[in-house]
């Protein structure tokens, strides 16, 4: 009989919460279509994985490892991955903001349109 | 239009990041060429860059803080803008651009056959080291790849725009990348578009300041992510 164990549950929300945020992002235009897919697919493989774990064997005899899952180590992966586009994300837009407060401050003598 | 109508609405967009060496002839040829309307961006230099743009050219506008060449194109578009200007040229601070290419690239806007024309060196590369000419290359390609525009000389710091494009192109990045997201601006906004060819002046002195391929790699990698995520 197949049981849904706590990691999945656990995971499951995560990704969900993490694909609603791309998904958002999307909605109020600051992630392109092909940014939305690109991260759809990401997480979309992070579940499979997390639901039908035997992928990763699969995936582990492929290129000769032995040892299946490693659960904490994926989880790791997943988060430190999410926080990477977070902080790629927040970097981007800090750095655009400076841009626009430095360029309003050396045009305020000119003329405005 | 006359010859003069021409040079009085058209404003010259100079982004300049120390370039206190070179920027006065720049701006002496500009002027013996009969270019009035100068806009130089002093991008936070640390140099004599604004001291010497100031006795020279009728606008200069200091950034606080430098943002690279993407952040300084991007004001003086703006700065030129309203300033009145109808047409649009920018040139590089380095000393690299003849004053006369400047002609050719205004024409097409001129003659309203393009809203926005790119001064290409690869037309005609006579007297660009191969390596140049290599790099520039694969940056063609990578443009062509990520916006789906083809040019000849993605790279080229002399470009000309009528107002109608610099009012539709919104520059976001802040470094190299600005020259690549230009052409995906005109892509988008579905500008027409024209090359004319331009002589190059390479010195050592302009060849030091365009990108190593260590920062080509990073300005490829920028693109990709923007590409991705933005």
């Amino acid at each position: 009989m197949y049981s849904i164990s706590l990691i999945q549950i656990v995971g499951a929300a995560f990704l969900m919460f993490a694909w609603s945020r791309v998904f958002l992002r999307y909605r109020d235009d600051s992630v392109s279509l092909i940014g939305l897919i690109f991260w759809s697919l990401i997480w979309i493989g992070f579940l499979i994985v997390l639901f039908i774990p035997e992928t990763t064997e699969f995936i582990a005899a492929q290129f000769g490892v032995g040892r299946g899952v490693d659960v904490f180590l994926y989880a790791g992966i997943v988060i430190l991955f999410y926080l990477i586009y977070r902080i790629y994300v927040k970097l981007e837009s800090l750095e655009r903001e400076i841009t626009q407060v430095v360029r309003e401050e050396s045009l305020r003598d000119l003329p405005k349109k | 239009m006359g010859r003069w109508n021409l040079i009085m609405n058209t404003w010259i967009v100079i982004p300049a990041y120390n370039e206190g060496n070179t920027i006065l002839n720049v701006l002496k040829s500009l002027e013996i060429a009969g270019y009035k309307n100068i806009i130089v961006v002093d991008d936070g230099s640390r140099d004599h860059t604004f001291e010497v743009a100031k006795k020279h050219a009728k606008v200069v506008v200091k950034h606080k803080l430098n943002r690279g060449l993407g952040g300084a194109l991007g004001t003086g578009i703006q700065g030129a803008l309203r300033m009145g200007a109808e047409y649009i040229i920018t040139f590089d601070a380095d000393g690299q651009h003849d004053t006369k290419d400047i002609q050719k690239v205004l024409s097409p806007l001129k003659r309203r056959e393009a809203d926005a024309v790119i001064g290409s060196r690869m037309i005609d590369p006579t007297g660009m080291p191969l390596k140049r000419r290599i790099s520039n290359r694969i940056a063609n390609y990578v443009t062509y790849f990520l916006f789906g525009v083809w040019t000849t000389d993605s790279q080229s710091g002399l470009r000309g725009f009528n107002r109608k494009a610099a009012e539709h192109i919104r520059i976001r990045t802040n470094r190299m990348e600005v020259s690549s997201e230009i052409i995906r601006e005109i892509g988008y906004h579905d500008l027409r578009f024209k090359e004319v060819p331009i002589k190059a002046i390479y010195t050592d002195y302009s060849l030091s300041k365009g990108q190593s391929f260590i920062v080509g790699i990073k300005t490829f990698a920028k693109l990709l992510m923007h590409r991705l995520i933005k």
